[in-house]
């Protein structure tokens, strides 16, 4: 561990406009029966807040909110924010800095910090003002799911990068895979085949009495514009916001309505891989193999408090003892017609097939 | 004598009797034991010195004690190589 010199600018952030500037709004929201309470500095921050909270999905709700609900603050700062007297390195990846600090934790990049107190239940979001305005709208979005995956650790809520499909039986598949493996265009595929969907990006993981449970997140689905040129209509849906990127940010409910799920108890696990071959094929995964691949997509805040990190591998655990788990390599048949892999699942025997319903799983 | 012992920055989940995850929260890497890591993992906090070890080793497999000894040897040398276990001198 590497204690920190005491810094010139080892003080509080300074706020940014001037404080008789501010008018500070207090938004009181819920997901999945989970209240937040957001505070944020000013108006115009208000608004990318209340914006980026709704693509994650929770909705205002009419205070009060219980005791014990999350807390989370907003602040935008001219200056480096600069880290605490006494605090000390725990990690450090690429220019991202996590310390211990007197009540917490604080995680310190050149775009924004997040100070976490555990015992509140709340952490403080502080974003670095930028000229760029993509850039301080990407960094505001990215520090806001940071800080809300975090704290929604404390609910027994733990984020998966992963879209989450559910079958026609009613049960979920997962499709864990970091960026750029096709994770968004497969469940749109899907969900164009009829099947429902709760994301095509995020899921938060929780246990339930009947196993471990996948929970909404992030509900629009983003495209690359070629990919959504695939699906009729999907320019009729498309929504503009204030932290797109190249893709589309397509509202998925609307273009496939009525097949949005809230959750669903995953029972199929598929790890997609791009490959350039024209057919794409399944291969079983054993136990060990799909819980590295797994829990390499877990959200994972590593150094701050290991007994929570316990509580998610071993949920991860559970989670493959109830799925069958698939490595998917995805070729360029499933790039051109990503629904067809409802007919994959079905040739391979992991689907019930029309013609032969004793093949169910 | 070296003695070993698990590292407080791993975190493990055992997949079932034979096989478990490591996860090195310094690091961000995740390990796969097999069985015969699994139970040395499980051993450990009984016995941190390499003899301990290599007896149970050879109780469970019916192998001899000096060639218990090397897999135990080699095995935990690659575990300390990897910041899994940390070691001592007694």
């Amino acid at each position: 561990m590497d204690a920190l010199p005491q810094s010139s600018t080892g003080t509080r952030p300074r706020p940014y406009p001037s404080p008789r500037q501010r008018s500070g709004t207090t938004q009181h929201v819920r997901l999945h029966g989970i209240g937040l309470e957001v505070r944020t500095d000013d108006a115009e921050q208000r608004g990318g807040v209340a914006e980026a909270l709704r693509l994650l999905g929770f909705a205002h709700t009419t205070p009060p909110l219980e005791p014990d609900r999350l807390r989370l603050q907003v602040m935008r700062t001219a200056e480096p924010a600069g880290v605490p007297p006494g605090a000390v390195r725990i990690a450090c990846e690429g220019d991202e800095q996590l310390y211990r600090v007197p009540d917490g934790f604080l995680l310190d990049t050149p775009a924004l910090q997040i100070r976490f107190q555990p015992e509140r239940r709340s952490a403080q979001l502080t974003v670095r003002e930028r000229q760029d305005l993509e850039f301080r709208n990407a960094a505001l979005f990215s520090g806001l799911l940071c800080a809300v995956l975090a704290l929604l650790r404390y609910r027994r809520r733990y984020g998966l990068h992963a879209a989450c499909l559910v079958l026609p039986g009613g049960s979920g598949c997962l499709l864990p895979a970091p960026s750029g493996s096709g994770k968004s265009t497969l469940a749109a595929g899907l969900a164009h085949r009829g099947w429902g969907y709760l994301s095509d990006d995020l899921v938060l993981l929780s246990e339930a009495e009947d196993g471990i449970r996948a929970q909404a997140l992030l509900r629009h689905f983003s495209l690359l514009p070629d990919t959504a040129a695939l699906f009729p209509h999907a320019e009729r849906h498309r929504r503009a916001h204030r932290f797109g990127g190249p893709k589309w940010n397509v509202d998925i409910r609307s273009l496939f309505p009525a097949q949005q799920a809230d959750a669903c108890r995953p029972r199929l696990i598929l790890f997609p891989e791009i490959t350039g071959h024209p057919e794409s094929t399944l291969t079983p995964l054993g136990a060990s193999e799909a819980l590295l691949r797994l829990l390499a997509q877990v959200n994972v805040s590593m150094e701050m408090e290991p007994e929570i990190v316990a509580r998610q591998m071993a949920l991860c655990r559970r989670l493959v003892a109830q799925c069958r788990s698939f490595r998917l390599s995805s070729g360029t048949d499933l790039k051109h017609e990503p629904g067809r892999l409802a007919e994959l699942l079905r040739t391979a025997g992991v689907l019930p097939s029309p013609l032969n319903p004793s093949r169910a799983s | 004598m070296t003695h070993y012992r698990r590292s407080d920055r791993v975190v493990a989940t055992p997949l079932n009797s034979a096989e478990t995850v490591l996860l090195h929260l310094g690091k961000k890497r995740y390990f796969s034991l097999n069985e015969t890591g699994t139970l040395i993992w499980n051993l450990l906090p009984q016995h941190a010195a390499p003899d301990g070890l290599a007896d149970a080793l050879a109780l469970q497999y019916e192998i001899t004690p000096a060639a218990a000894r090397t897999e135990v040897e080699l095995f935990l040398e690659e575990l300390r190589e990897r910041g899994i276990i940390v070691t001592s001198e007694a």
